[in-house]
């Protein structure tokens, strides 16, 4: 049962880390993933963008190795890429050798909440920037209703 | 937040959820997570969902999909033995509208465990 939930952890992890490298295989230039509609459903139904979005833009250019880029479109990019590929070699180590690395600082709730409020923050400051600089109708064009 | 029998109490109109989570595009979510995975983990009565990542799940894919996935899985069957219901295996389900439909996963996880408070 133990093992089972790893393993979706683990493809879970893989499934976000390999994702980028798909599409760079695809659209090399990742012209198309900067042009086209996001996927994101608050974004499509409201053009607004959402505490996620940018994250895969931000992992495409991070695998490009455009660093500033890669910021640019979402603060928890590098971040998150680091994080997911440092568990997803804990988590493989630990189903290998059947034995269970406790990362404690992923059961801290201070942790959690710290992470929570800087994203909060970078989110609500890029709303407010974004709703700033975009008319209605600009707004309106990054959803499905343009 | 008060704890009922070891359970902290988390009672919330989906409704409310849902338009909490546009209102704050999205934000809202993001709390909701942190506190779902909290009374997750008492009623499992060990940690199957960590905080940090109920933080990143709350917006980012695929974490929100394995997040629903582990309430559908390991959250809701241990919230069923605890109301003495027959244990339902709700993951796919979970899984998939927590891909397209982050917000009326919640929704649907919000209404169960309100069933705890009732």
């Amino acid at each position: 049962m133990e093992s089972r939930r790893e393993i979706v952890a683990i493809t879970a992890l893989l499934l976000f880390l390999l994702m980028p490298l798909v599409i760079l295989l695809f659209d090399p230039g990742a012209d198309h993933l900067q042009s086209s509609q996001s996927f994101c459903p608050f974004k499509m139904l409201t053009g607004l963008p959402c505490p996620g979005c940018g994250m895969v833009k931000s992992m495409v250019s991070l695998y490009r190795g455009a660093w500033m880029e890669s910021l640019e479109f979402h603060l928890f990019g590098p971040v998150l890429v680091l994080f997911f590929t440092s568990t997803l070699v804990v988590k493989i180590v630990g189903l290998i050798r059947k034995k269970d690395f406790p990362c404690r600082w992923l059961y801290n709730p201070r942790v959690a909440w710290s992470v929570a409020i800087i994203l909060g923050i970078w989110h609500l400051t890029r709303l407010v920037s974004f709703i700033l600089t975009h008319n209605l109708e600009q707004i309106l064009k990054e959803s499905i209703w343009s | 937040m008060q704890i009922i029998d070891n359970i902290p109490e988390f009672k919330r109109d989906p409704l409310v959820v849902l338009l909490l989570g546009f209102i704050t595009c999205g934000l809202y979510l993001i709390y909701w997570n942190l506190q779902a995975a909290k009374v997750f983990n008492a009623l499992n009565g060990r940690e199957i969902l960590s905080p940090v990542v109920a933080v990143f799940a709350g917006c980012i894919w695929p974490v929100n999909m394995y997040f629903f996935f582990i309430i559908g899985r390991d959250g809701l069957p241990a919230l069923d033995q605890r109301l003495g219901i027959p244990e339902r295996d709700q993951s796919i389900l979970l899984m998939l509208l927590g891909f397209f439909f982050p917000m009326i996963a919640a929704m649907i996880v919000q209404s169960e465990i309100n069933k705890l408070y009732n």
